[in-house]
């Protein structure tokens, strides 16, 4: 049998594969090096529930097989990671590397093609905003639109303007469940001041870093789960201000929706854990 | 689990063929892929993290691909070697055969 080398084709496949994002994303909150067992441990235990140790063997051992026979030297031949089973250690390409080719512009449109499914009217266009105002305008237009949820993730408090605020506030009077996540302290501080009535995480992810290279995500707002904006920084200019564009998407189908939905997947479903009375409002 | 797959190496001990032949059946809701790796490194004695990875030899997903889809797999055979181990997997088992100078005492 002739397996060659991964076709380029198949690379967003594996990485939208949901147990492949788990080992990215653990290998890229942790040493670059990670002995396959400790893998395995992290991912049996990622959500932290009581396994009794029987469960906990079936599971480890099922999954150490499935890394080490299977996954892991399949995502070696995409160059995300390197798998080196003689020794059973993974090491992981350096963050900037993999943040960059993730959020890539031209990646994005890569893997933006690869989900586009074929349906009928306009939900698989994207847009594009080009500066900051307009940016801060389709922000407070999806707030303004949220029925149920609104999701929001900011890298840093620069971006998180005082309208910004004003209308979470709204949305929440509006009975509107508010989810704010970000690895900035600031951005924390700031929303459990102003928003005490939002659900506030730190996201473990690399996703919403603060930045070290650009072009880097620097605010996602997804509301519904069905109208997003996914707002990339560049590098600043000499005025030190960070050129933004955004792209946005409208519609449970639409192209990029779709994906937000998937690369959020895990966060969304600890979130779904984390309230029944979520989960059951919403239709998966 | 890992019990049933346990052998003494000698039970199937052929000396005019010099080979160990062993057969497991893949359980209900069971891999043939995990399968054939618990039953290679049992006959082996090898832990299952120091075989050389399924997928040198074998894309362990088309494998199991071509034993879960419905009736289509009954009657058909995969042989591969692995780990120096002739290996035919069908529907319901898995068949190993190996030279008894390459089982590790």
């Amino acid at each position: 049998m002739d397996r060659g080398t991964t076709q380029e084709n198949e690379i967003p496949l594996l990485l939208t594969a949901p147990r492949n994002q788990t080992i990215l994303r653990l290998g890229r909150n942790s040493d670059r090096f990670v002995h396959v067992s400790e893998l395995a441990d992290r991912i049996v235990t990622r959500h932290a529930t009581i396994l009794d140790s029987d469960e906990y063997k079936e599971k480890y051992e099922r999954v150490l097989i499935s890394l080490h026979h299977n996954l892991l030297p399949k995502l070696t031949e995409t160059g995300l990671v390197n798998y080196n089973y003689d020794e059973n250690i993974v090491s992981y390409r350096n963050d900037a590397a993999v943040d960059a080719e993730w959020m890539d512009a031209d990646n994005i449109d890569k893997l933006l093609t690869e989900v586009r499914t074929e349906r009928e009217g306009d939900t698989s266009a994207i847009g594009m905003l080009e500066d900051r105002k307009s940016i801060i305008e389709y922000g407070r237009s999806l707030a303004y639109e949220a029925n149920e949820e609104l999701f929001c993730m900011y890298v840093s408090d620069d971006l998180l303007e005082e309208v910004c605020i004003s209308h979470a506030e709204d949305a929440i009077e509006r009975g509107v469940d508010i989810y704010f996540g970000s690895q900035n302290q600031n951005v924390r501080d700031i929303a459990r001041r102003y928003l005490p009535e939002a659900t506030l995480w730190e996201p473990q992810s690399n996703l919403m870093r603060e930045p070290s290279s650009y072009p880097k995500v620097g605010r996602l707002v997804l509301a519904d789960r069905e109208k997003v904006m996914l707002a990339l920084l560049d590098e600043a200019d000499v005025n030190g201000v960070s050129p933004e564009t955004a792209m946005i998407g409208d519609g449970w189908n639409n192209s990029l929706v779709v994906l937000v939905r998937e690369l959020l997947d895990p966060r969304l479903d600890h979130l779904d854990y984390q309230s029944e009375e979520f989960r059951s409002e919403l239709p998966f | 689990m890992t019990k049933q797959y346990l052998t003494d190496g000698g039970t199937d001990f052929d000396p005019s063929e010099q080979t160990h032949r062993v057969t497991y059946s893949i359980e209900e809701g069971e891999l043939p892929s995990t399968t054939v790796v618990m039953a290679v490194a049992a006959v082996t004695n090898t832990l299952w993290v120091d075989l050389d990875p399924l997928y040198v030899v074998i894309d362990p997903d088309h494998l199991d691909g071509v034993f879960t889809e419905a009736n289509d797999a009954i009657g058909t055979e995969t042989s591969f070697t692995y780990n120096d181990c002739d290996v035919t997997v069908s529907r319901d088992e898995i068949r190993i055969s190996v030279a008894t100078n390459d089982i590790d005492e």
